[in-house]
């Protein structure tokens, strides 16, 4: 039994904000304080700021597109501090910051066992994957014949095969429309199977993923992504779901309008105010760090844009029975017009959210830049000076394109912690992380409170993982392999055999080795 | 009988015979009782050579060949980062410059069902998928010749149906692909022989080249004009044209002929590379072996992707191998080791890069690489 004594708790799920208290736990949960307490170890947490362990919802950490692009990034461009690291140094950097949950952002299916591989070498920390799917043979053919429970089986069957958490949509049809040689434009645009429009598909795919009462619902990443103008397509997107649960992913990328002078403006109010009426969705924001970052995306026709503008060199793979991957290195500088409205645009859509338990702090990681920034964007969120004086050091067009510069908002470490605990954990569907009530997983991380909010955030004073000091002082003090995270959704037997026979058909690899499947311990998430 | 990726099958002849051979090596040198032993002693030996070399001066440098497993991989990159030492998988084509080429022009590569699903138009260029990949002959060949033309720059041999039309084989290479740039801009500059070819590659829109191991041994510049040709098609026709590359057999371990026959690749596919490669190319084996600045070699699996003068260097430092052939490095201390797919399982990458998951089809009780290599690694003190 161990007790974290005397800490300024903040938990924002049990609206606790700095009040001073202990924490105990037992067996890696967290438990009522005990009235008979026996065998303590005491912690000395006086002073400490306390907070559950932060969860990362979407970053780019494990399988063959991260490999990709190493490669790429080491064999074509000088490697870069804190880019494209091997898996088990990603794990590491997040957790030394006390972060204890990851999420893989794009596993696809037929590459799955890349990824599961990568976990397994991750010390500590619990991973998770939200598999491809809008682009998949199974899922295409039961969207194509408008059976809205072949189109759940197919789900649950594919989540089956790939050990995955959750469905990923990418620009969903552009895989099999790009190789095609046609575009997505609008979600208006009737390029998905059976005549479907990326709206209709949008809305079947969530309805299905709904009722299977998956723990986390589509993790959408929409169309069109890094336009001008793009802001009118992710609102669309959002009006697409109807209502229904669904996580939009870095959606700074999308927060663009045209501009009448420049290359274009902040849309950040816009689509406040859009996403403050629809209360059904949670979102990552993908915040740019100036630097040199790695683009990884499942969006062909996003690769193929943005390579063209860019010229630079770009590894792509087109993998049969799905979309494919592509992969190119850019650098966002501080005196590039785009870049400064690109970087000023997160931060004022974030300071402008209705909600920071709905949005949640990402940098995409690589395609935004390092997420080891995070403390650093920390600090301009909670430090209205800070934010001005960085402006300063920008291009112009970040004062004068954005409305960064007139706002006073500081956010809170209430607000802080929920974006990045509470937040995340509620979209997840993870009951017991996320939160210091008694049951959840002990999952903790403390910091010593300074004024260097930036210096705070980089190097927590302890962290814990299940009840185990994990990281003391930024020093990493376990390497054991954390858990894989996993859903079970029901299945019939019956319809698997529609699945294996399709894929035979369409593919080159054999069912019965398709996907992949955790190499260590798993913990299985229920669904609803 | 129809072989399918990762199903035990009942094994062709020459798998049989690698089986056989692996099985012979076992019982002939390192019988399952005695070589564990052995294995023990050297794994001990291991141990001390390399708590030695952290007093000695020069950068330790870890080896990963191309056809050992992930996990066997992901091993190796802990121990480097044990001992600080340089990584170098880039040696091998798959694994060197040629990811590196293609991002570098812009091209795509794609996975083996998109030659079957979508292409219209396959050019062949020094491989023959009948002879030396027969599994996936079925992939290049139309069912409907009208719906995919395969063209070829080897001539086919009497009483096969291979290409539909076969370029100029007596030619230089590169002035057939100069002909055919040139054809590409004016159809009417280009030799008459070339215009039904011309024509083709003016009609496709999902092409992709496949080409094979000998044109990388005649050296990068025809492999760039190759890939060149395939950038002018995409960006000229605006067609989605890819391109694959089919290694031969590797032929240099047995254990590849069983693993060929576990896997349903009867004449063999060499397994593609993790893509595992952490260090700068300026540190690359090749490179520190000849500038004599490395103490010590770890060589995870079998080093025979190594061009002939870096295996020379090799023969002169201090090296301990884990799993592959013995012997195939002089000198080295070598650490048998279970095969994924062989005699253990495990995950190896088909030469597209999809992952595959194996099982064994034969106990030999050895450990696999990854055991061994963690083993070295619990061995050094912190």
């Amino acid at each position: 039994m161990i007790v974290l004594r005397g800490g300024l708790v903040h938990d924002p799920a049990s609206g606790l904000n700095g009040t001073k208290g202990d924490i105990w736990f037992q067996d890696g949960r967290i438990i009522p304080p005990p009235e008979k307490p026996e065998e303590i170890t005491e912690i000395n947490a006086q002073g400490l700021i306390i907070a559950p362990g932060a969860i990362e919802i979407h970053s780019h950490i494990a399988g063959v597109q991260a490999a990709l692009s190493a490669r790429l990034r080491s064999q074509v461009f000088s490697p870069q501090p804190g880019l494209m690291l091997p898996p088990d140094e990603i794990a590491s950097a997040y957790l030394s910051m006390g972060y204890t949950t990851l999420f893989e952002a794009a596993m696809p299916p037929l590459l799955a066992a890349r990824a599961h591989a990568d976990f397994h070498s991750m010390p500590v920390v619990d991973c998770g994957a939200f598999t491809l799917v809008s682009d998949q043979a199974c899922i295409r053919a039961a969207l194509a014949h408008r059976d809205n429970q072949e189109l759940q089986q197919a789900l649950a069957w594919l989540l089956y095969k790939t050990g995955g958490f959750a469905p990923k949509l990418v620009n969903p049809g552009i895989g099999t429309a790009w190789k095609s040689g046609l575009t997505i434009e609008t979600v208006c645009d009737p390029t998905g199977p059976g005549g479907l429009t990326q709206a209709e598909t949008i809305h079947r795919l969530a309805t299905a993923a709904h009722a299977l009462g998956l723990p986390h619902p589509v993790h959408l990443h929409a169309g069109n992504l890094g336009r001008p103008g793009s802001y009118l397509n992710l609102i669309e997107t959002a009006r697409a779901l109807q209502g229904l649960p669904a996580h939009l992913c870095h959606i700074q990328f999308y927060t663009y309008a045209r501009a009448e002078t420049g290359p274009m403006r902040s849309a950040a109010g816009e689509v406040a105010d859009a996403f403050a009426a629809l209360p059904n969705l949670t979102c990552d924001l993908g915040q740019v760090i100036f630097g040199p970052a790695m683009v990884i995306t499942a969006d062909l026709q996003a690769v193929s844009w943005l390579q063209h503008s860019g010229k630079s060199a770009h590894a792509a793979l087109l993998l049969e029975g799905e979309g494919g991957l592509g992969a190119f290195p850019l650098e966002y500088r501080s005196q590039d017009p785009v870049n400064a409205v690109q970087w000023a645009v997160g931060l004022e859509l974030i300071l402008r959210f209705p909600d920071p338990a709905r949005l949640f702090l990402t940098t995409d990681y690589p395609n935004g830049g390092p997420f080891s920034a995070y403390p650093m964007i920390l600090e301009l969120l909670m430090d209205r000076s800070a934010r001005r004086q960085a402006l300063q050091r920008v291009h112009p067009a970040a004062s004068t394109l954005t409305g960064l510069a007139s706002l006073d908002r500081e956010l809170t470490l209430s607000e802080v912690f929920a974006m990045t605990t509470s937040g995340p954990a509620a979209a997840l569907g993870l009951a017991d992380r996320g939160h210091l009530r008694p049951g959840a997983r002990a999952d903790i991380r403390c910091y010593r409170p300074q004024e260097n909010l930036q210096a705070m955030f980089t190097t927590p004073a302890m962290v814990f993982k299940d009840g185990e000091m994990v990281v003391r002082e930024g020093n990493i003090l376990s390497s054991h392999a954390g858990r894989t995270l996993l859903v079970e959704p029901a299945r019939e037997p019956a319809m698997e055999k529609t699945f294996t026979a399709m894929l035979k058909n369409e593919t080159t690899v054999h069912p019965d080795t398709y996907g992949g499947q955790p190499v260590g311990e798993t913990e299985v998430i229920p669904c609803r | 009988m129809v072989l399918e990726d990762g199903q035990p099958a009942a094994l062709q002849p020459k798998c049989a015979a690698g089986l056989a051979g692996y099985q012979g090596y076992f019982q002939t040198r390192l019988t399952q009782k005695n070589g564990l032993k052995l294995l023990d002693s050297r794994l001990h030996q291991a141990r001390r050579i390399l708590a030695e070399s952290g007093s000695s001066i020069g950068l330790p440098l870890v080896l990963i060949a191309d056809d050992i497993s992930l996990a066997d991989q992901l091993a190796a990159v802990r121990l480097a980062k044990k001992i600080n030492a340089c990584t170098d998988t880039s040696a091998g084509l798959h694994a060197g410059w040629l990811p590196g080429v293609i991002a570098t022009l812009g091209l795509h590569t794609c996975t083996l069902g998109d030659l079957r699903q979508r292409t219209d138009c396959v050019l062949l260029w020094d491989v023959d998928p009948q002879t030396s990949h027969p599994r996936f002959n079925s992939r290049f060949l139309p069912t409907d010749p009208s719906t995919r033309l395969i063209l070829s720059n080897t001539p086919c041999p009497p009483g096969r149906k291979r290409a539909a039309l076969t370029l100029p084989s007596n030619a230089d290479p590169f002035e057939t692909l100069a002909l055919l740039s040139l054809g590409l801009d004016d159809a009417s500059r280009a030799p008459r022989a070339f215009v039904p070819i011309l024509s083709a590659l003016h009609q496709s829109r999902f092409g992709v080249l496949v080409f094979g191991e000998s044109v990388s041994r005649l050296g990068s510049p025809l492999l760039s004009a190759l890939l060149q040709l395939t950038k002018r098609l995409r960006e000229k026709q605006a067609a989605r044209w890819s391109v694959i590359y089919l290694a031969p057999d590797g032929g240099s371990l047995f254990s590849g002929d069983v693993l060929a026959s576990n896997c349903g690749y009867p004449a063999a596919v060499r397994f593609s590379p993790a893509g595992m490669e952490y260090s700068p190319p300026d540190f690359a084996a090749s490179a520190l072996l000849e500038r004599h600045e490395t103490s010590l070699v770890i060589c995870a699996g079998s080093p025979g992707w190594l061009p002939v003068i870096t295996r020379k260097h090799l023969a002169k430092t201090a090296c301990i191998q884990v799993g592959g052939l013995a012997r195939s490095i002089p000198n080295s201390l070598h650490l048998p080791a279970a095969l994924p797919g062989v005699d253990g399982s495990g995950v190896r990458l088909r030469l597209d890069g999809v992952p595959i998951p194996v099982q064994p089809i034969h106990a030999s009780g050895l450990p696999s690489i990854a055991e061994l290599l963690d083993n070295l690694v619990e061995g050094i003190l912190p």
